[in-house]
């Protein structure tokens, strides 16, 4: 008997036009028969009071105006990374994938393979590596430095000495106690690709981790009343103590403010802050809410301040892929993300179901895919960095 | 690298919007909230529109996936059963109640389609004469058109909806002309 829900609207829209075949007939009755909510469902449909709400309803939608306000949203060029992103707010909608359907779990911890080639039950086509520490700097005066190429040292045209060595870029400014602070900051900007992370240590001391797809924009030194710097995509922050001068992050509008404390910021689609020591502020379109430890906010318009899920908003700071409840387009964002993809997906996809699990993010793709397929029923192909998602 | 579709964005929007509107309107019981979460999530939608197959029923059952579930967080946002989630943090909302949602959703869509695929002169006749009992003279008048007029358009309606809404059913639905059929 088919539970497909859109087959069973087809037949329901037979039924009233009185052109359903036996066999629909016979499939449409069990349908009804086997439970009383699909029985209060079929005779809603038939109710005239109900109807007539739902023609109103119909009645009053402004298709054109609808349609104009949506292609007036700028829109990514799809295929590009860039497309990832800016997924806007209703990207939302993975975020809470309902109904938890197979779980998994496992802990990575098997060595690195260099097998180009991999075949797999689940998963077919060449392998893929990990991404590293890389990012891209850019100096006040424009120039960039690639980060991923050894040790470096520059000196910034406030003096500040800028030096890279293995993943972690550090600010160090001798500023004499009673120097008076800069009037005009200097803006420097570390950019992180697809399949990188990245480790900083700003003037003050704050130490910064930023993922994959993220940017940072902040002063080489700070000024004498805030420490303020600029969020694009995810990071998290170890703040240095200090009384005198807040330190604030904006991300996509959305400013959080804090003294000292440790805490995440993912800005990916809805901006969520998740604090793990101390408390900061989150503020908003001139609202704002006090978060605790183990308290995470999404703005989404409104401030939603709720319980955090700590070990999954910190996983990819501690090297780790820690999923719960989520859905496998989400899933395969994360891993796009990290391992530089672009995905397709083939077949039913079941997206409202919901994995959990977590897995090293030193492995390569093919053995989170082999697990993840085992989870999913999925099957995965691997073309250079395109992955096909058969259901 | 750009993709080619088999549908036009603005072609899967007329397609699916109303109905998006009404399951959302069904979750969240707000005609202003409903629309903004549809046209989030297609605006999502065509973003990351290269991650979907290029398939009728896929792309439908992802705007409906993704509506439902932003309904949710809006539900959450809004405050709106805080209490409930607060004290069941695990419990979402019966998963069969959300599908005979969308099941509504898809036959009203249908149904509408059907009364506003009659041309208008059409359904302001079926209203008159069928609903409020107007003699076909009587809607003549009112309408500026011949007795012979209303006849045909009748006759017309009637050939329209066969086929599409059983005689038994068709009372039941013309009531909804109420509203619509005359601007």
């Amino acid at each position: 008997m088919s539970t497909n829900p859109y087959h069973i609207a087809d037949l329901i829209s037979k039924y009233l036009s009185g052109t359903l075949t036996v066999q629909e007939e016979e499939v449409l009755e069990q349908w009804v028969a086997a439970n009383g909510e699909n029985r209060a469902a079929f005779e809603a449909i038939q109710s005239d009071t109900q109807a007539r709400l739902d023609m109103d309803f119909f009645a009053r939608l402004d298709m054109e105006q609808a349609w104009e306000k949506i292609s007036r949203r700028p829109v990514k060029e799809a295929g590009t990374g860039r497309a990832l992103r800016h997924l806007g707010i209703a990207a939302a909608a993975v975020i809470f994938l309902a109904a938890v359907g197979v779980g998994w779990w496992w802990y990575g911890t098997t060595p690195k393979t260099d097998t180009p080639e991999v075949a797999t039950a689940n998963v077919t086509g060449n392998d893929v590596m990990p991404g590293s520490q890389q990012g891209i700097l850019k100096l006040s005066d424009g120039r960039t430095i690639d980060l991923s190429t050894g040790a470096n040292a520059v000196k910034e045209r406030d003096g500040t000495t800028i030096t890279t060595t293995g993943g972690e870029l550090t600010y160090i400014n001798r500023q004499q106690p009673d120097e008076t602070a800069p009037t005009q900051l200097l803006y420097n900007e570390l950019r992180v690709p697809k399949a990188g992370m990245y480790n900083l240590t700003l003037s003050d001391g704050t130490s910064v981790w930023l993922n994959a797809m993220s940017e940072l924009r902040f002063p080489t030194r700070f000024g004498n009343t805030e420490r303020k710097v600029f969020l694009k995509g995810e990071a998290y922050f170890e703040v240095a103590p200090d009384a005198s001068r807040p330190f604030k992050v904006e991300a996509n509008g959305t400013v959080v403010e804090v003294l000292g404390t440790h805490f995440n910021i993912n800005s990916y689609n809805a901006v969520t802050t998740t604090v793990v020591e101390g408390s900061v502020k989150v503020i908003h379109a001139e609202k704002s809410e006090l978060l605790k430890p183990g308290q995470q906010a999404r703005v989404t318009g409104d401030i939603v301040v709720e319980p955090a899920d700590m070990r999954k908003a910190i996983a990819w700071k501690n090297g780790d892929f820690y999923f719960r409840s989520d859905g496998i387009v989400d899933i395969m964002q994360q891993l796009a993300r990290w391992y530089d993809l672009s995905v397709v997906y083939v077949g039913d996809v079941p997206y409202h179901k919901g994995y959990n699990g977590n897995i090293s993010r030193d492995v390569n793709l093919s053995e989170v895919l082999d697990i993840l397929g085992f989870a999913t029923r999925a099957t995965f192909k691997i073309e250079e960095r395109k992955v096909t998602v058969q259901f | 690298m750009k993709e080619v579709y088999l549908f036009s964005a603005d072609k899967l929007f007329r397609k699916y919007y109303a109905r998006l509107c009404h399951f959302a309107w069904q979750l969240l019981g707000d005609e202003v909230m409903a629309e903004d979460v549809v046209q989030d999530a297609f605006a999502a939608f065509l973003e990351r529109r290269h991650m979907v197959a290029d398939k009728d029923a896929a792309i439908k059952s992802y705007l409906y996936t993704s509506i439902r579930n932003a309904c949710h967080n809006v539900g959450r946002d809004a405050k709106i059963e805080e209490r409930y989630f607060r004290l069941n943090p695990q419990v979402v909302e019966e998963e069969s109640t959300v599908i005979n949602k969308m099941i509504r959703s898809e036959v009203m869509n249908e149904v509408y389609m059907v009364i506003t695929a009659m041309p208008q002169g059409c359904q302001r006749i079926f209203r008159l004469g069928y609903l409020e009992g107007w003699s076909n003279a009587k809607i003549a008048e009112k309408l500026q058109v011949s007795i012979n007029t209303v006849k045909t358009q009748k006759q017309r309606g009637l050939k329209l909806l066969k086929g599409r809404i059983s005689p038994e059913l068709l009372g039941v639905f013309l009531l909804c002309f109420i509203k619509f059929g005359l601007a």
